[in-house]
């Protein structure tokens, strides 16, 4: 077989649960511990070991968690609703589970954020919060994970939790970069001193290599975090099947 | 068949009848305009009767009294018919169901948003609206709570007999572009600008919205039969 | 009319019934007779769209469902265990608000009330009305415009002696007319129909 008739069948597996619960099992077994160095050593390295900045001195350290975090929050809405749109299109079931599974990650990332963000403005320029447009659009993310999570929570029937979340993280995704190009311009109008309080100062590469490992350490516990908990969504869902029964007992006997 | 239905028909059917229903009931109309009045109040009573406070205040509450006026009333667009099998109805009905949403969402903007217009002119009185700024004031608003609508729509299909509040925690983040757009139509009337951007603004707004959050609308009611 | 092949529905995992298949003809009616939660009121959502079926085929005049769905639904009736009637209209108005009475006038809504008994409340709210009362109404929606099937979730449940009467008398009318119907119900009924246990298929 060709190469992409490989990952085709290999995609089309993933589909189904029983067979990516095993894959995932394996695949964490050795990914976790991996992605947790990585995030300790960048973590480490960062906070403890890079080089102070003229500028803001020790305090900019908060940035190896701040700016990995605001990635990620990102990232996990767009993901969800990447996956939302397969769930609603071709009612896969592993994608509907993902969006439960991410959406807290997501909603923890962006709340990190938001606190770093605070955290980092206080010593900085004196107060906890200012409303400038990149805050502002955290905050308003965060708002939208909370309503996706209350949505599908509200939800008895899981699959229709899962579809209802589906359409409302794929609108949201549409109207998500008008909500940013309004908050940016109102901001403009309320603030003619452009500054954003998170703005990055100019980095020399021994700060952006612990970065770098940050962002990499943070998207790496991320994948992990997913996988363990797309594997106990599947669990609960499929509860009453053979394979989850087997699956319980050898842990037990174990 | 002898006759077939055409599109027309099918809107005028479910704008009349939905209507007719609400005209039946008068609480309809005067339950959305006495909570944005009340929203209204509550401001001066909270900040002070500070004529220059409030009429600075003035454009940003009356739009955001307008927003959650607007959002909360439109809950119960779909709960009636859902719980006495209406709806079911109507969604089996072969007919399209794009044209369904449109012709609700229109009818209960008809009966809530125009009572909210003329409850606007009368808090531009309790907040002392800047001269002027009443034809930005309307217009801004004639566009957006239709907008508002129709979001709202969309948060009501998917939490059908769920809590009003559950709908509005999921639309009010979307709902943001649209107050901050709004706003800016009224502020840059207030500093002699042509406002009439904005208004173009929120009209590309309609137009996208209004295809779009059909289709949304459409697919959210599906969702409730799994 | 209605052909339907090994269809297997699941409700939440479990798997409600599997592998069932009948066909509707012209004319014919169908029972579906099972007992609570054998799937009856599943059954009649799949074929009409509103739940996914997990297997097999259905067909509606030799073409697939997905096809022709919007002519399947508007060439068919379906009434649920709700009457779908609203409380705040008159009776005249339930009818008029319908879509059914896009090929009904005046007289044919009349003429509908009256074979179920109902012309003289015609402008009487349907707050006012009693259940057998908006029953009847409900039957009277029947009539306005012609279906080639019928699908019904169990017409005769909470009907009396009388009530029963008329639902069969309108069915055998319907019946003449080239009306089909699919219904279902807890045990057999008197209608000349086939019937199908759907316990047997779970």
């Amino acid at each position: 077989m060709s190469n992409f008739q490989v990952i085709k069948k290999w995609l089309i597996s993933m589909g189904s649960p029983p067979l990516f619960f095993m894959w995932a099992s394996k695949f964490l077994s050795w990914f976790y511990p991996i992605s947790f160095l990585l995030l300790l050593t960048g973590l480490i390295w960062g906070i403890g070991f890079a080089p102070s900045d003229y500028k803001q001195g020790e305090v900019y350290r908060i940035i190896f968690i701040h700016v990995p975090s605001a990635m990620l929050g990102q990232s996990v809405y767009l993901m969800m609703a990447i996956f939302g749109s397969i769930c609603l299109i071709w009612r896969a079931k592993l994608a509907g589970i993902f969006l439960r599974s991410a959406a807290p990650l997501g909603a923890s990332f962006t709340l990190i954020a938001l606190v770093s963000g605070a955290v980092w403005g206080k010593p900085t320029w004196g107060t906890w919060w200012v409303w400038d447009a990149r805050l502002t659009s955290t905050l308003i993310l965060f708002f939208l994970y909370a309503g996706i999570i209350g949505l599908y929570s509200s939800i008895d029937n899981k699959q229709k939790g899962d579809r209802a979340a589906s359409l409302i993280s794929v609108v949201g995704v549409i109207i998500i970069p008008i909500i940013k190009k309004s908050v940016d311009w109102w901001q403009t109008l309320h603030q003619p001193s452009t500054f954003t309080i998170t703005s990055a100062p100019s980095m020399t590469s021994d700060m952006y290599l612990p970065l770098l490992i940050c962002v990499i350490g943070f998207y790496s516990i991320l994948l992990s975090m997913l996988l363990n908990r797309l594997r106990a969504e599947i669990l609960i869902r499929e509860r009453n099947t053979s394979w989850v029964q087997k699956y319980l007992n050898n842990q037990v006997r174990e | 068949m002898s006759k077939r239905s055409t599109l027309p028909d099918w809107f005028m059917l479910i704008l009349k009848r939905d209507l007719s229903l609400s005209f039946k009931k008068v609480a309809t109309f005067i339950i959305p305009l006495v909570f944005f009045l009340i929203v209204i109040t509550l401001f001066p009573l909270a900040l002070g009767t500070e004529n220059s406070l409030l009429s600075s205040l003035s454009s940003g509450v009356i739009w955001v009294a307008a927003l959650l006026a607007s959002l909360l009333a439109v809950e119960s667009i779909f709960n009636e018919d859902y719980r006495d099998g209406t709806l079911d109805h109507l969604l089996l009905s072969g007919e399209p169901i794009f044209i369904l949403v449109l012709a609700k969402v229109l009818a209960h903007w008809l009966v809530t948003g125009a009572p909210l217009l003329l409850a606007s002119l009368v808090s531009t009185l309790f907040l002392f609206l800047p001269e002027g700024l009443l034809f930005p004031l309307l217009i801004s608003l004639l566009m957006g709570t239709f907008l508002l609508s129709l979001l709202g729509a969309l948060g009501a299909a998917l939490t059908i007999g769920r809590t009003a509040i559950l709908s509005a925690v999921i639309v009010l983040p979307l709902s943001i572009p649209i107050l901050i757009l709004g706003v800016a139509v009224i502020a840059a009337a207030l500093s002699d600008e042509s406002f009439f951007s904005y208004l173009y603004f929120l009209g590309a707004m309609l137009a996208l919205g209004i295809p779009g959050l059909c289709i949304a609308t459409t697919e959210a009611l599906f969702i409730n039969y799994e | 009319m209605l052909k339907v092949e090994n269809l297997s529905c699941q409700r939440s995992n479990d798997l409600i019934f599997k592998n069932l298949s009948f066909e509707v003809v012209k004319g014919e009616n169908l029972e579906i007779i099972g007992s609570n939660g054998s799937g009856k009121t599943s059954l009649l959502k799949c074929i009409l769209g509103l739940i996914e079926k997990k297997r097999g085929q259905i067909s509606w005049n030799q073409r697939p469902l997905e096809e022709s769905r919007t002519l399947f639904l508007k060439s068919c009736y379906y009434q649920g265990h709700q009457l779908a009637l609203k409380n705040n209209f008159s009776v005249l108005e339930n009818l008029k608000f319908s879509h059914l009475a896009f090929n009904a006038d005046k007289k044919k809504i009349m003429s509908s009330l009256k074979v179920v008994g109902m012309a003289e409340f015609v402008h009487r709210s349907c707050s006012d009305l009693s259940m057998g009362q908006l029953k009847r109404l409900a039957l009277a929606k029947w009539l306005l415009d012609d279906h080639e099937l019928y699908l019904i979730d169990e017409p005769f449940a909470s009907l009396d002696q009388e009530g029963i009467f008329l639902v069969a008398s309108i069915i055998q009318k319907l019946n003449s007319k080239g009306c089909s119907f699919l219904f279902t119900s807890h045990t057999s009924s008197n209608i000349n129909s086939k019937e199908i246990l759907l316990d047997k298929y779970s």
